[in-house]
């Protein structure tokens, strides 16, 4: 009956698509999430960005009626999030503290799968003059005694336990002040090298990701190796289902028999970049081992081995490893995510910042005017939380040891959606509350002098703020898409699985893939350029602020 | 037989600001009751009173012979029989029709109803075929006349406007002047108008109430209000340039206004007779040298005051033949033109500023 510029019917049906759309993404998670069981491996950054699991895992799946999933975290990280439950086997690279971890009964049958080593790298003019050493001990020595420039992860990483043993067995204690030669970078492997290549300093690094990355380095160059104690060997060890009874236990030794078995091991050997291998097999290397600390190898080979013949289930459905479809796997994630948590957000931010916004109701005499200036500026403060602590808070809850461990959500989409709810429901409420603000007064005062109820008003009130409130869900879209800090740590950045648009770009670029990342980045500004369009179009369909008088 | 609208003793402050103080007013049904005064005299406020949009610091107000407690019922109960047009159209951004559908919506029409209403209303503003345009991207007058029919079409026995025609192009103007008479006159509707156009208030109200400074000065029918000494009323209007004299008819269609042998103004309308007239502060410029111009009022004279207003400064000018002037020029003018007490000086504006009073 009303011929309103934009047709009813027609805004109607729009609406109902966009919720239906919104609620098959919605389903699409949990039925992504129920295809189980799931293996969750904790593994360091150098072994991840290898990319050695992106050859083993297609192998391992097709055999078994597994999905793996790969977490990349350092190795201190790995071994707490196993204690709080979140992976159900460990491949780490850190001795002393993976010695704690069974200690205190987390871990079970410890033995090494792997071994590179690791080797100094330095600038070539040498100022130190270590070339051709072959003590690392002796080399780090001229280092401190040259005060030459060394870059330290100082990141609590395998390598950097690896770092701190050879500066404790020579005495010294390299202290990291303003000035000092010893520098503490804080960031990962592949970062480190290319600020050592650019500032000349010596670092330490793991054979493998210096193969990775040498090609994109240039002046950095190989100074000493093949010393023992340099040796990197990876232990693979079993979360204790007796100590934390919800780990996927069945299947984390299925993983680690195929790891150890003879055909895990030369999947492991044969694993090449730039011809040169990155790893070299050690669980069938019992004298080996014993060298590199592994005292009970035979025994946990025996034991590993004796578990029985595996079951293996065939051929199985799993995404291809193609690269347009891993692109457009990342991207589809991100949609769903951000969209997902806007719809969210705006369910529950629209109608709270109206009721913000409207007098009538943050005038009753119940809310108090300081609870309101309370409210409202709690709500300002939380639109500026940095995302990175919004994940922190959904790791903590959602962490098999937190209060909401028993959902098991931490490293899943709903997981993220969690955390960028919490992100942009503040955003959504603040912009809602501000826009129906302007226009609150004239509008209300209008629709009760022509006859309205207290509750048509304020129906009339919302109407007339909704281009404010489309700003509102492009405000909350726009810091949805593009954050990273929090989803990285509440989704995991987990291959095929938690991984989207922002926190790909992290990972390629941390690669050193910025072709890659760059792409990533355009695809991310596509999307986003074309949802605020269409939320634009219909803004300006709605009409600007109406008080213009 | 009981007022339609009656005010007892209503104050109303504004954080401390006094808006009323102590009005009795008493609205008989049928009346078309024009209430007049300077901006800030308290007429917007009165309005807002009447339409229980705000409630008085102290008195009484009551309407239909109730007294009106300002329970959320008698708020709602009341001004459903009240339409009311505010100064500046508040309109919401939608169609025309849907503009004016929402009073009825509100309480409940059915569609067909509405329709019929929309476009009874829409043929009396005279917008028929403007239903499905934008109200917000209408015209001034086209805006006004659309908020005129909102009040309308809910059928109201009580119309408050809050001066409807102020700013208006001529045509929109004289609808909304026609209408008024016309719901007056034929539908019974009681009418309270605020404004400040005289001529207007002289054609259309039955009574008029001067308001000064929040309190009621003088109330009675056009006759007895506007025959007032000169100076008393222009007082409480706070009118400036106020001048009386014999009108007499040009042969170009304008008239010639005779205030002294040597002052005469000449006015766009068509009158004969003994007249007052007013010419507003804001319509009259100042020029150092004599040029050329359209207007049809050139004086010369000399400033004998300048008194600092804020932004706004007013010059008093006084010239031959004795009539003394009021301009307001702002500050920049006035640096610009070095102006000065004593200063030698030309006053021009157009006939059509010339009002009637």
């Amino acid at each position: 009956m009303v011929k309103a510029p934009l047709p009813k019917p027609i805004r109607k049906l729009l609406i109902i698509v966009t919720i239906t759309l919104l609620l098959v993404l919605l389903a699409s998670f949990w039925s992504a999430g129920a295809q189980k069981p799931i293996v969750k491996m904790a593994t360091t950054t150098s072994v991840y960005d290898s990319g050695l699991f992106d050859i083993i895992v297609p192998v391992f799946e097709r055999k078994y009626n597994l999905r793996v999933m790969v977490i990349p975290v350092g190795s201190g990280q790995a071994l707490e999030i196993a204690k709080r439950g979140e992976a159900d086997i460990l491949l780490v690279h850190s001795r002393d503290q993976e010695i704690d971890f069974i200690k205190e009964g987390f871990g079970v049958h410890r033995i090494g799968l792997m071994y590179n080593d690791f080797i100094i790298v330095g600038p070539p003019d040498d100022p130190a003059g270590i070339r051709g050493l072959e003590r690392a001990e002796e080399a780090f020595r001229k280092i401190a005694e040259s005060r030459s420039k060394f870059l330290s992860r100082a990141d609590m990483s395998g390598t950097h336990f690896m770092e701190l043993s050879i500066w404790r067995s020579i005495g010294v204690t390299p202290n990291p002040g303003p000035g000092s030669w010893y520098i503490e970078a804080k960031r990962g492997m592949g970062s480190l090298l290319r600020l050592a290549d650019w500032i000349g300093a010596y670092t330490i690094v793991d054979r493998a990701t210096w193969i990775s990355y040498k090609a994109q380095l240039d002046k950095l160059t190989v100074l000493v190796e093949c010393d023992p104690p340099l040796y990197n060997p990876y232990s693979l060890i079993l979360v204790n289902p007796k100590k934390i009874p919800f780990v996927n236990y069945e299947g984390a030794l299925t993983l680690a028999v195929f790891l150890i078995s003879r055909s895990g091991q030369s999947l492991i050997e044969s694993f090449k970049k730039n011809d040169e291998p990155l790893f070299k097999p050690l669980a069938w290397e019992i004298n080996l081992a014993r060298e590199m600390g592994y005292l009970s190898q035979a025994e946990e080979l025996n034991w590993y081995l004796s578990q029985g013949i595996l079951v293996e289930t065939g051929q199985r459905d799993f995404p291809q490893e193609n690269f347009i479809w891993e692109v457009l796997n990342i991207t589809a994630l991100s949609l769903q995510v951000s969209l997902t948590s806007v719809a969210i957000s705006s369910a529950m931010g629209i109608p709270a910042g109206a009721l913000l916004g409207l007098k009538r109701f943050s005038r009753k005499k119940t809310l108090s005017r300081l609870v309101e200036v309370t409210i409202k500026s709690s709500i300002n403060t939380l639109m500026g939380l940095p995302p990175v602590v919004a994940g922190l808070i959904v790791f903590l809850l959602f962490n098999r040891s937190g209060p909401l461990g028993f959902l098991g959500l931490l490293y899943t989409p709903a997981a993220m959606i969690v955390t960028q709810v919490m992100l942009i429901t503040p955003i959504i409420i603040g912009v809602t509350m501000y826009a129906i603000t302007e226009v609150e007064e004239a509008v209300r005062e209008r629709a009760l002098s022509l006859g309205a109820t207290e509750g048509q008003a304020a129906w009339m009130v919302i109407k007339e703020a909704r281009g404010g409130i489309i700003t509102a869900i492009i405000a909350g879209f726009g810091a949805a898409i593009s954050e990273v800090g929090g989803i990285m740590i509440a989704g995991g950045n987990i291959r095929w699985y938690t991984r989207t648009l922002t926190t790909a770009i992290i990972t390629e670029v941390e690669l050193g893939n910025f072709e890659m990342a760059l792409l990533l980045g355009v695809i991310l500004l596509g999307i986003a350029f074309t949802i605020n369009l269409t939320l634009t179009i219909m803004q300006s369909r709605s009409g600007k602020s109406r008080l213009r008088v | 037989m009981c007022a339609h609208v009656e005010m007892r003793g209503v104050s109303k402050e504004f954080y401390g600001k006094v808006a009323l103080d102590n009005v009795d007013l008493s609205v008989q049904y049928g009346d078309f009751f024009a209430l007049v005064g300077p901006n800030g005299a308290g007429k917007t406020t009165l309005l807002r009173i009447i339409d229980l949009l705000e409630k008085p610091s102290s008195g009484e107000v009551w309407l239909d012979g109730e007294r009106i407690d300002y329970s959320r019922r008698d708020l709602h109960v009341f001004r459903r029989k009240i339409g009311f047009v505010p100064q500046r159209p508040i309109l919401f951004n939608a169609s025309v029709f849907d503009n004016i559908a929402y009073g009825l919506k509100f309480r409940g029409l059915s569609s067909h109803e509405i329709k019929e209403r929309i476009k009874r209303t829409l043929d009396l503003v005279q917008l028929s075929g403007f239903e499905r345009r934008n109200a917000l991207k209408l015209s001034g007058g086209e805006m006004q006349r659309v908020s005129l029919a909102q009040a309308l079409v809910t059928e109201p026995r009580l119309l408050l406007l809050d001066e409807p025609t102020s700013n208006l192009d001529p045509k929109s103007a004289s609808i909304i002047e026609k209408v008024l008479l016309d719901i007056n006159t034929h539908g019974m509707v009681t009418v309270i108008m605020a404004s400040h156009d005289l001529q207007q208030v002289k054609n259309l109200a039955k009574r008029i109430a001067i308001l000064n400074r929040g309190r009621i000065v003088k109330i009675g029918s056009p006759n007895e209000i506007l025959v007032s000494p000169i100076d008393e009323l222009a007082e409480y209007m706070r009118l400036e340039n106020v001048f009386s004299g014999f009108s007499r008819v040009t042969e170009y269609g304008t008239s010639v206004i005779e205030v002294s042998e040597e002052l005469k103004i000449e006015a766009a309308f068509i009158k004969t007779g003994p007249i007052r007239i007013h010419v507003p502060p804001e319509s009259i410029t100042l020029l150092t040298e004599k040029v050329p111009t359209s207007a049809r009022n050139f004086f010369e004279g000399e400033i004998f005051e300048i008194s600092d207003q804020g932004n706004i400064i007013k010059v008093r000018v006084r010239v031959r033949g004795g009539g003394e002037f009021t301009a307001k020029i702002t500050r920049k003018s006035l640096e610009e033109m070095k102006l000065n007490i004593g200063k030698r000086i030309f006053i021009s504006f157009k006939a059509s500023s010339v009002k009637i009073i």
